[in-house]
């Protein structure tokens, strides 16, 4: 029985948990305020306002937890990315921001030269820009 | 190393069972009730309910009604294992504060059905009062409508989405015994459930598929509700099946004194032998 319970235990240890962060700067050029939304609500990013002529920024954070000693865990493929898909919705006459205005994809520039040694398991930086502009 | 929450109810209910599967070695399990049929409703207090978001969490207090079937298997006096069955219903409005910007209210809907494994490990069993730590692992099927609009009513969300998942729910109960099959229970409670959510929205705009193929993590992700809290509950109990009582019928065989053919009682032959000897 304390065997059996002793192994369980062992389990505990066998993952290990990584991650890579990634920063967004959305970047509102127009001069007017704009809604920006996440169409994937799943991925849970909360509708905010920008001002006009405003910048918002936000990073988030992406961890996974595999089995231990995986050998291809410290290669970051290219289309593993952790890309946003907004809606924004100018302000309008009305101001009720009813408007789909663009509809944009926004995903972090990875240093292409630096990927087959990117370790993963290091808290990894990536870096994207969103600029909303008029016509 | 961060603990799993998953690993460490695993190991805990591994250690409950070694534990009373110790305690029990001597007791006369066989004597007691073996298939029992349960129907219970709850209530779930409006507090500790949240969807976890992955920029935030976003509160979901409303209450939550629950009808719950199980078709017990009692394996000893304190664990008992079945099949439950689950359907759970709740709606509410909730009002926060959003990246410290706005103020957005949310209406809330939910529906949803089950089923899965239960183990039952009852910590402390009198009569009248019992204290029991339950776990349900089930597959759920799962509808909510969300709504959420700034206080100038701009929406903001507008959802319904239906989906599958997996729910553990964990619950500390302190029974009390009304009758001999009903019982009203206290309960505190971990629930946490993860449903695998596709957008089919995305689709219409963009094709997007290679940039979501990984095999390490997911960027679509999934939602995931979790609740915790008290509630209350009032179960009714029906036994299918009772065991033979062996050990009785063994021992009253044993001491029953044989009878002569005509009703008689029969005296034993057996006559006291004095054995004397010498060193």
């Amino acid at each position: 029985m304390i065997s059996l319970f002793l192994l369980s235990c062992s389990l505990l240890f066998e993952s290990k948990e990584y991650g890579i962060t990634v920063n967004y700067t959305v970047i509102n050029t127009l001069n007017e305020q704009v809604l920006v939304k996440d169409n994937n609500f799943s991925r849970g990013f909360i509708p905010v306002f920008i001002s006009a002529n405003d910048t918002f920024s936000f990073s988030q954070k992406y961890t996974w937890t595999m089995e231990r000693d995986r050998s291809d865990v410290n290669t970051l493929a290219p289309k593993n990315k952790a890309t946003y898909h907004f809606e924004v919705f100018r302000a309008g006459i009305n101001n009720d921001f009813s408007v789909l205005d663009t509809f944009c994809l926004l995903g972090p520039d990875y240093p292409d030269d630096s990927l087959p040694d990117l370790s993963i398991e290091q808290d990894v930086q990536f870096y994207d820009t969103l600029i909303i502009q008029g016509e | 190393m961060k603990l799993n929450i998953y690993k460490f109810i695993f190991l805990f209910s591994i250690f409950t069972v070694s534990v009373y599967a110790e305690l029990i070695e001597d007791y006369d399990s066989l004597r007691t009730n073996i298939l029992k049929g349960t129907l219970s409703i709850g209530y779930k207090l409006p507090a500790g309910r949240k969807k976890e978001l992955r920029d935030s969490d976003l509160s979901l207090n409303y209450s939550i009604y629950n009808l719950n079937a199980g078709l017990i298997y009692q394996i000893n006096p304190y664990i008992q294992i079945g099949g439950v069955f689950d359907f759970h219903s709740g709606s509410g409005t909730n009002t926060q504060i959003a990246r410290n910007q706005y103020e957005m209210k949310t209406d809330g809907k939910s529906l949803g059905i089950g089923g899965g494994l239960g183990v039952n490990a009852f910590l402390f069993q009198r009569t009248f009062f019992s204290v029991s730590f339950e776990n349900q692992f089930k597959v759920i099927h799962f509808i909510e409508q969300l709504k959420a609009t700034t206080e100038q009513n701009i929406s903001l969300w507008d959802y319904t989405y239906s989906n599958i998942g997996l729910s553990l729910t964990s619950q500390l109960n302190l029974n009390f015994a009304i009758s001999k099959r009903q019982t009203v229970s206290a309960i505190t409670f971990y629930d946490h459930s993860t449903f695998f959510y596709n957008d089919n929205q995305l689709s219409s705009h963009h094709d997007l598929t290679a940039s979501f193929e990984t095999p390490y993590y997911n960027t679509e992700g999934s939602l995931k509700n979790s609740h915790s809290g008290f509630g209350i509950g009032v179960k009714y109990s029906v036994w299918f099946m009772r065991r033979n009582k062996k050990v009785d019928s063994q021992e009253e065989t044993k001491n029953e004194i044989p009878k002569t053919p005509d009703g008689a009682k029969k005296s034993s032959n057996r006559k006291a032998v004095k054995i004397e000897g010498s060193m």
